[in-house]
């Protein structure tokens, strides 16, 4: 029966099918013609899309039941040894088969005619949505919307042109109020939920059960109706439309929040603070409770990886740059409690546009900082001006962690942070001894070309004084020890050559030590120097230096006794970016993660002794460790897992 | 089985205007079943519930003791169906429509079909929508006979035919079919056709079946007596089973049903001048049942 009905339809429409063959060869025709010209080129399939699938679509649906009307043969039809649902659901069929020949067919031909498929893949969704979605898929699924609409009303009557342009009209209209929920009063609200970009997906989401809910109207009108009753009938689709469609927009006002969220995944690695060891998922920031030897969430996320540092018993973090209201500053206790939002949120968008001056628009996640008794926060943000509204304003600020005393810092170089120039910027570097001294970088404004001068400076939040300490006219990364007195300087002469100078800085005196320099790694993207970590007392400093040849070496410079030490039996091989070096928190140990031997090399202070720990059978090789009391914990991203090992029984447990 | 179709409360209204109310009956095979009732009265609405193209609001329709509930197909393969209007697809050729047709019934025969389009003149190749509604009635008739129905349900369909046709289709056709055990309602207004070959009478009226008889009952039941009287006639005459009266000058003509000796008692008791008592023909006894109506 169904066979029948379907070829029955097929036959039916073998004209529009023709009709719609017939459009489609005189694109192609058109397209190869003209499509040298770079506008044409693009016009022609781009009207060819944004036409002819809806247009099509609507007039498959609209054709539905023409025979029966213009026949009149609902009485033969209906009087069959048919069951209505196999007559309506062989005629949804048959023309969704068309309709998905004719994709099929666009599809072919974006395949095989040369450059046609690479013009209609230009065609992406609007930027503001904030993806890369290709149109075409999207006008393919609005062809399926215009069908549905035509589709159910075509048991209505026969009046092709009226089910054709009432459908587009319709379709269109519901489309963009769609599209406008979707995006503003829908999206708005359920973005705090659900991550990125869900409303896309809403938009999407609503289209099809839109459609499904014109169907399924389609198929209750037809089963349960007379057809001999043209204004019940009327009256019917129309009150089942209204209900499946309001049930489609809510469930897809509600997919959103409904849907299962991302994953947890880990952020990579973990955060060590004295005995406290930290690390965060997209579901959230965790705290690892040496008691209970698990890690306890402290503050609790959806789909966002927080940005955060710790330090005085709390946790400071940024969050919400996925959100329209933009990026915030957020603090907490350690333990979780006492969370509050410092500064920031306020739609950094919608600031861009509206230009409201002075506020805080945009936090740099990078250069975020908490004063060591965690009273104090320092930060880099951007903010909206008056003058030009579309321009923002970099400044430096501090805010007490009560959210109490946001005060904008004045540019401690004039060249630097404030002036609005593309490469100049400052930002907080470190707090040193004085619970009011904050160290700061500032980068004044070079072309891309030149060689970026640096400067060091140093800002008493108290007084607002101001010095400089250091100025270098070469490229500098600063890492400034835990002790606030000194700071490592890598520089480089060149930005893409010649050796790389690692120096000592003394904060009280200005004096520049040298360390030792490296040569250049001769492939750009290994580091020279990384994995620079200070020993909590200040009294040492280690790294991971690039040898000749690629190999990676640690190294550990002795403040006291100004010496660089430099084993020859410790190297790295080629995994250079998960390789990893830090001290124990006694700075007695030190441990060098390595991932192509696939274990930890404990060595002594001096490097003078090393034990060589072999890490779990099932761990990846891109692992991590950061030693915290009496333990190593090892977090392996690729298996969502945290191991620690006990440095004292040498025995290793799986703690996430 | 001795029944084939069954039906019990079956009712139908359309907003608030009720069109069927009640209806009951039952067919049984190898019978021609006559549903008559005027214009209006509901005789397609019936039709089409019991061809399950309309939905009933009330009632169970059995077929072959198998209650079918509405949107049920499989029972349809036994039943054939012309309608009042046989409109078909008009794009397809008689063979194209009757080929169509046959997938739809397993014991359609092909054969058959392709004699009774010859026997009824019909052109094979020719598109549907070129026939005439009485060609188009014919190859209603083709498509139905060839699915060897067990109940040909007809509605009102003879008033398109020609009258060789129409005579050939009620008196070899409809007896064929009966006598090869198919049972056959029809439903028409046009009662003079069927009285050679109906077996049993349904007259519908205001919604309800008011006679639901054998025929050969209803012919020998069904009188007109006419009593004329010599001087000034009564106002009124107290004859049980009157289904119809009139006064023609000093006359009066009573349709009497079911007649009865007590009947004939009643009217010997009046001592007419005259009284003439005759049977009555078909036409005459639906026209006395639904008089009033009119």
């Amino acid at each position: 029966m169904f066979k029948t009905l379907l070829i029955k339809e097929w036959k039916d429409k073998a004209l529009l099918v023709a009709f719609g063959l017939g459009i489609m060869g005189l694109m192609l025709a058109s397209f190869l013609l003209f499509g040298n010209d770079q506008d044409l080129r693009e016009l022609i399939p781009a009207t060819f899309l944004i036409f002819f699938f809806p247009v099509i679509g609507a007039m498959l649906g609209a054709g539905a039941f023409e025979s029966e009307f213009r026949d009149g043969a609902w009485t033969y039809l209906l009087s069959r040894p048919v069951r209505k649902e196999t007559i309506w659901s062989a005629k949804l069929v048959a023309l969704l088969l068309i309709l998905a020949g004719f994709w099929l067919v666009f599809i072919g031909l974006m395949a095989v005619v040369p450059g046609l498929g690479d013009v209609i893949a230009g065609f992406n969704f609007p930027k503001i949505v904030g993806s890369g979605l290709s149109l075409f898929p999207l006008i393919l699924l609005s062809s399926l919307f215009f069908f549905s609409i035509a589709f159910s009303f075509s048991i209505l009557t026969d009046k092709q042109l009226s089910l054709v342009f009432g459908s587009l009209f319709l379709g269109f209209v519901l489309e963009s109020v769609l599209f406008f929920f979707a995006f503003q009063a829908v999206g708005r609200a359920m973005l705090t939920h659900a991550g990125q970009f869900p409303t896309l997906g809403a938009f999407i989401l609503s289209l099809v059960l839109s459609s499904l809910a014109f169907l399924a109207a389609s198929l209750l009108t037809f089963l349960k109706t007379d057809f001999s009753q043209p204004n019940r009938k009327t009256r019917a689709l129309a009150i089942w439309c209204l209900l499946f469609l309001a049930a489609a927009w809510a469930l897809s006002a509600a997919w959103p929040v409904l849907r299962p969220g991302p994953k947890e995944e880990l952020d990579g690695g973990i955060w060590v603070v004295g005995k406290e060891a930290f690390l965060s998922t997209n579901r959230g920031l965790y705290r690892y409770d040496a008691e209970s030897d698990r890690f306890k969430k402290i503050i609790r996320l959806r789909s966002e990886y927080p940005h955060y540092v710790t330090g005085g018993g709390k946790v400071l973090y940024v969050l919400g740059y996925d959100r329209p209201e933009g990026p915030a500053l957020w603090v907490a206790n350690t333990d979780g409690s006492g969370k509050r939002l410092l500064v920031g949120g306020g739609g950094w968008h919608r600031r861009r546009q509206r230009g409201q001056g002075g506020t805080p628009v945009y936090i740099w996640f990078q250069s975020i900082l908490l004063s060591p008794d965690g009273k104090t926060a320092a930060l880099l943000y951007e903010e909206a001006s008056d003058a030009a509204p579309r321009e923002h304003k970099t400044s430096l600020a501090s805010i007490g962690t009560d959210g109490t005393g946001l005060t904008k810092l004045s540019p401690p170089d004039p060249r630097t942070a404030g002036n609005g120039e593309e490469f100049s910027w400052g930002a907080p570097l470190a707090w040193l001894e004085s619970p009011d001294g904050l160290l700061i970088v500032a980068y004044p404004p070079a072309s891309p070309r030149q060689a970026r001068p640096t400067g060091l400076w140093r800002y008493d939040l108290a007084s607002g004084a101001q010095a400089k300490l250091f100025e270098s006219p070469r490229i500098a990364g600063f890492y400034p020890d835990p002790t606030g007195k000194s700071v490592l300087m890598v520089t480089r002469k060149n930005i893409s050559a010649g050796p790389v100078d690692v120096s000592l800085l003394d904060l009280a005196t200005g004096t520049e030590t040298p360390v030792t320099t490296i040569e250049r790694s001769e492939t750009p993207l290994w580091p020279t120097i990384t994995s620079i970590v200070w020993s909590a007392d200040g009294d040492k400093i280690a790294f991971l230096a690039r040898q000749a040849g690629g190999l990676l070496r640690p190294a550990v410079y002795l403040l006291k006794e100004r010496r660089l030490v430099l084993p020859d039996d410790v190297q790295v091989h080629e995994l250079l970016l998960w390789a990893s070096l830090d001290w124990t928190a006694d700075g007695l140990k030190l441990v060098l993660a390595d991932p192509a031997a696939r274990s930890l090399q404990i060595m002594g202070p001096d490097l003078d002794w090393k034990t060589t720990m072999a890490v779990p059978a099932s761990m990846s090789q891109r692992f991590r460790a950061r030693p915290v009391g009496d333990a190593v914990l090892v977090s392996d991203p690729d298996n969502e897992a945290v191991w620690r090992l006990d440095l004292k029984t040498e025995k290793w447990k799986k703690v996430w | 089985m001795s029944e084939l179709l069954k039906v019990e409360r079956l009712s139908k209204a359309f907003g608030r205007r009720s069109v069927l109310r009640d209806i009951g009956f039952t067919v049984e095979p190898a019978k021609v079943y006559g549903l008559l009732g005027c214009n209006g009265e509901g005789k397609t609405t019936l039709v089409r519930m019991l061809m399950g193209i309309i939905p009933r609001d009330a009632g169970v329709i059995a077929f072959k003791g198998r209650p079918v509930t509405y949107g049920e197909a499989e029972y349809k393969r036994a039943i054939g169906y012309v309608p009042e209007d046989p409109f078909f697809y008009g794009g397809m050729s008689v063979t194209g429509l009757l080929a169509f047709n046959g997938r739809f019934f397993p014991k359609w025969d092909p054969k058959k079909a392709e004699a009774d389009v010859r026997r009824f003149g019909l052109d094979p190749s020719a598109k549907v929508r070129t026939l005439s509604r009485g060609q188009q009635l014919k190859l209603a008739v083709v498509a139905a006979l060839a699915a060897e129905p067990e109940l040909l349900i007809l509605d009102d369909p003879t008033s398109g035919l020609d009258v060789p046709t129409r005579r050939e289709f009620l008196r070899d056709i409809i007896g064929e079919l009966a006598r090869g055990g198919t049972a056959v309602l029809f439903a028409t207004h046009l009662v003079h056709e069927l009285e050679r070959i109906v077996d049993h009478l349904f007259i519908l009226r205001g919604g309800r079946i008011i006679l639901d008889e054998p025929y050969d009952k209803v012919k020998s039941q069904a009188k007109r007596a006419v009593i004329g009287f010599t001087g000034q006639p009564p106002e009124s005459l107290d004859i049980g089973n009157v289904i119809g009266r009139r006064r023609i000058g000093q006359d009066w003509e009573l349709v009497i049903y079911p007649w009865s000796e007590a009947v004939n008692g009643s009217l010997l008791a009046l001592n007419a001048a005259r009284l003439e008592v005759e049977p009555l023909s078909l036409e005459d006894i639906f026209a006395s049942f639904v008089q009033d109506a009119r």
